[in-house]
């Protein structure tokens, strides 16, 4: 008679739950589902904002993928084959407008209507016969476009501050912002301010339009500068979509979408434990750098994602956008940092805010409440709330102190100075993710250890260690290990399974393999093409990785709950 | 290369990647390993019952609340048909379900369907289920269509397929054999009728198993804490029958139909707690939805749900399963329905 003791044995060592059936089955439920995915307990990441980025069709959806690119794209093929650049612009306009009415319909009257007022204004500014009148102008619409963006954006966390500062009786305003509100109309101030300069019509109405909606950098930048884009719209080769292009544009997208599904959306889950955990009472330090660590690769990955799927994109319509990420925390300085993050918002700040308030040319003093000022602003761009102020203002500081080590002439070694830049990016990202000051406050105190560094409970570490447990998605893994006998036994009293499989072993692993990709590997493009007369050379390599992330990207699509890209929120 | 050569080879080294996945997944299919070896060897147990009767028999089909639920002897005794209860887990798909039902039932037999209510608004596989089939039931996942597929390996976390094809390793290291080889069937049945004839001498691995089944596959329940808490047996959604349901039940009835088999409806048991409300506008339109929907295929409720509810001291372990006098009363209350009905 043959039975399986062994089973029965390990049964009750390793799954003691089993014993007590109450608990495996739960509270009134039949229906036994012992491997519960670990997504289902994902926590929604949300912000101050109240756009509703979740319905939007985000790039890495299926139906973007699937229907919305492969239509839109063999529609614009078979336009610009036959028909006039006119039509092939019309025919993205409309793709555009429908990619971004899909999720809330409403908002396109307001991008519309932006587009509208500020051709006007432009062409307005045209016809001055005065460079007075014109630069009014100009201010009107500048006025009209912050304003807008003011009452949308602002006007909510204006009210609330004031009522909890003097303790008025209003009632903050609460809108639905538009998507892409605050990209919109930076790109559009920045057209007004060159039509300024120019004095020149620089686009016809659909051009300009196009320029404001093109789909791949509508809702998440990059912002372009009308002469990065208009005279590509213009050029007699618009259209005329060139093998490289499609060929570059899908090693681009797919990587960006490797970067998104299968790096940001699986360190998205630490980080939002960490922070949801926090906001409801005191957590280890290690729990919180993991946390911490995870958002800083999280928010990397998520924004370099999106820069190089709209990179790709734009590619495979014939247009070139600008870059607005190049691997940020390689930098050894915050003012390189922010050379390398967000490359097209820096700019605007720089050549729109900085520069007209002086820049560096009225004393270091001046350059330095210069700093504060724009970065401030620009901390406020990111979102209605005290955390984003405080942590631009932060950034302002740090950059200001970045000048001022700059100009002592003193050397750091490279290494440290990685090292000091990254940890300052990362500590300050705690405001940027918390959903208030006192959150952040607190976030701090927990990765100062204030409440244990490995434990909660005053346990030691290898107690800790030995407590860990493996998580629910990963035990049939550790099992299937564990039954054919293939892990070395106990190390120090601890079992390496349930170690490694342990939310902490999976976090601390998927943080350092995000962050050897991060420090380690090359930028894409560089590293899988050489240019050669102009034109790309592609390496072996790149259709090896591409075809690699594909793989993996269907490897995962069963269990993988994605969230929007972080940066749709502004 | 330049861009068009660029794109050949990608799309070949694309296609082997694709290739590559399809043969992992390929390689863990049919790889039986523990846990999956309690609901295998129940299906063992389940299907040598069931080519063992002979003449006219009443299948019972479900989720585990049917396993749990019926007295078949009783039935047996009241009815002259053989009966064999063929339920086992609500998570099983109810096209799973029903392809247990074909391939035993004949023309003159009767169905009893004990679904459990959220069956009606399942419209995807479990991972659960999903896990289950692709490790012992493999020919299932072959026998759907494509679209039915794609859901079913969307429903499959790649950490169990993992796992599988370690297993599948194992057995070529020959580590497979020391603690993860599952009983074969021939060894399952045998420990099975040793059991009913009182000669197995061996443990029960588990407080539900394929040892703990009688000779029509009914549960034996033994002693175990019992279930006290709250349920609302999913009739306060507001869920649409979904589509795979309307689908799969549609195909059954009409299979059915074509063999002269005859298929009766059941409502599960329920215990008296304070979550479960039949009067409640909402519990009033799922029942409704059930019931028009049912009817739509001609196939007839045996009661109403009001008679099924029972008191909680009723229940076995969890809200769905009824202890051995819970289902007998509830067989009980369903027999004048079935006698009447039947031929």
């Amino acid at each position: 008679m043959q039975h399986r003791k062994e089973i029965n044995g390990i049964n009750s060592v390793l799954t003691p739950v089993s014993a007590n059936p109450i608990k495996r089955h739960g509270k009134g439920c039949p229906y036994f589902h012992p491997l519960r995915s670990l997504t289902d307990t994902r926590i929604a990441y949300s912000t101050a904002a109240t756009s509703q980025p979740s319905v939007s069709m985000l790039f890495f959806s299926p139906i973007f993928i699937f229907a919305f690119l492969p239509i839109v794209w063999a529609g614009f093929l078979l336009i610009s084959a036959k028909g006039s650049s006119r039509a092939s612009i019309a025919w993205l306009l409309l793709s555009s407008w429908v990619f971004y009415a899909w999720a809330h319909p409403s908002h396109l009257f307001w991008l519309l209507g932006s587009i509208a007022a500020n051709y006007l204004c432009s062409t307005a500014i045209v016809r001055s016969n005065t460079l007075k009148s014109a630069r009014r102008l100009l201010i009107v619409g500048i006025v009209a476009n912050l304003c807008l963006l003011g009452v949308f954006k602002y006007s909510g966390f204006t009210v609330g501050s004031l009522v909890s500062v003097f303790g008025l009786s209003l009632t903050p305003p609460s809108f639905l912002l538009p998507l892409a509100i605050s990209f919109f109309t930076f790109q559009q101030i920045s057209y007004l301010v060159t039509t300024l300069r120019s004095r020149q019509l620089i686009a016809k109405p659909h051009e300009y339009a196009l320029y404001v909606s093109f789909f791949p950098q509508l809702i998440a930048g990059p912002i372009v500068q009308p002469g990065e884009m208009i005279p590509q719209l213009q050029s007699p080769m618009f259209g005329k979509v060139r093998i490289d292009d499609i060929a570059l544009g899908i090693v681009l997208f797919t990587i960006g979408l490797g970067k998104k599904i299968l790096l940001a959306d699986n360190l998205a889950p630490v980080a939002d434990a960490a922070f949801q955990q926090s906001s409801q009472g005191p957590i280890s330090s290690l729990t919180a750098w993991t946390g911490l660590l995870a958002f800083s690769l999280q928010i990397y990955f998520d924004f370099s994602a999106y820069s190089e799927m709209a990179l790709g994109l734009g590619r495979l319509f014939g247009i070139r956008l600008p870059e607005n990420f190049a691997s940020p925390y390689r930098a050894t300085s915050i003012i390189d940092f922010w050379r390398h993050w967000h490359i097209t918002l820096s700019s605007f700040f720089k050549n729109f805010l900085y520069i007209p308030l002086g820049g560096n040319r009225q004393g270091w003093v001046k350059t330095y409440i210069n700093l504060l000022i724009v970065m401030t602003i620009a901390g406020l761009w990111h979102g209605a709330n005290w955390t984003f102020l405080l942590w631009g203002g932060i950034h302002g500081i740090l950059l200001a102190i970045n000048h001022a080590w700059k100009r002592t002439g003193l050397k750091t070694p490279p290494e440290l100075a990685w090292l000091a830049t990254f940890l300052a990016v990362t500590l300050c990202w705690t405001l940027f993710r918390s959903q208030s000051l006192a959150e952040a406050l607190a976030y701090f105190k927990y990765l100062s250890g204030e409440h244990g560094w490995i434990s909660m409970g005053g346990e030691s570490a290898i107690a800790y260690l030995k407590s860990l447990e493996p998580v629910e998605i990963w035990k049939p893994v550790h099992y299937a290990i564990h039954f054919l006998g293939w892990y070395p036994g106990l190390i120090g009293g601890i079992h390496p399974g349930h170690l490694i499989f342990s939310e902490l072993g999976l976090s601390v692993l998927q943080i350092a393999f995000a962050g050897i990709i991060v420090t380690l590997f090359p930028r894409p493009l560089s590293w899988l093409t050489t240019p050669e007369n102009g034109r790309p050379v592609f390496k072996r390599k790149a259709a090896v990785l591409v075809s690699i992330i594909i793989a993996l990207i269907i490897i995962q699509s069963g269990s993988f709950q994605s969230s929007p890209f972080i940066y749709f929120r502004f | 290369m330049n861009a068009q050569r660029f794109l050949i080879y990608l799309a070949l080294s694309a296609l082997t990647g694709i290739a590559a996945v399809f043969v992992w997944f390929v390689t863990h299919l049919g790889m039986p390993w523990w846990p999956h070896h309690l609901n295998r060897e129940a299906r063992i147990a389940k299907h040598y019952i069931a080519e063992s009767v002979e003449g006219p028999t009443i299948w019972i089909q479900g989720g585990s609340s049917a396993w749990f639920g019926f007295n078949s002897e009783l039935i047996q005794r009241e009815t002259g048909y053989n009966v064999v209860n063929l339920a086992f887990n609500v998570n099983m798909p109810t096209e799973f379900c029903f392809d247990e039902i074909r391939r035993f039932a004949k023309a003159g037999d009767t169905v009893i369907l004990g679904l459990e209510n959220s069956m009606y608004f399942r419209d995807n596989y479990s991972s659960y289920a999903a896990d289950e089939i692709a490790i012992w039931a493999s020919e299932f996942f072959w026998s759907l269509s494509i679209p039915r597929k794609a859901r079913f390996l969307q429903s499959l976390p790649w950490q169990k397929v993992l796992a599988g094809s370690l297993v599948r390793i194992g057995v070529l290291t020959g580590d497979f054999d020391k603690q993860l080889k599952p009983l074969s069937k021939a060894e399952v049945i045998k420990n099975l009728t040793d059991h009913w004839e009182g000669k197995y001498a061996g443990e029960i691995p588990a407080y539900y198993n394929y040892l703990t089944m009688n000779r029509h596959g009914d549960f034996i329940q033994t002693d175990h804490e019992h279930w006290r808490g709250e349920h609302d047996y999913n009739l306060m959604g507001q869920s649409p029958i979904s589509e795979m349901a309307k689908r799969d039940l549609k195909e059954f009835a009409s299979w059915a139909q074509a063999n002269s088999i005859a298929v009766f409806m059941a409502w599960l048991p329920m215990a008296k707690n304070p979550a479960l409300d039949l009067s409640h506008p909402k519990a009033q339109a799922t029942i409704k939805r059930i019931t028009d929907f049912s009817s739509s295929l001609g196939l007839e409720f045996l009661g109403n749900p009001a008679e099924y509810v029972m008191d909680i001291e009723l229940f076995y372990d969890t809200s769905h399963h009824t202890t051995a006098e819970g289902a007998r009363q509830r067989t009980e209350r369903l027999l004048p329905h079935l006698k009447a009905r039947l031929p």
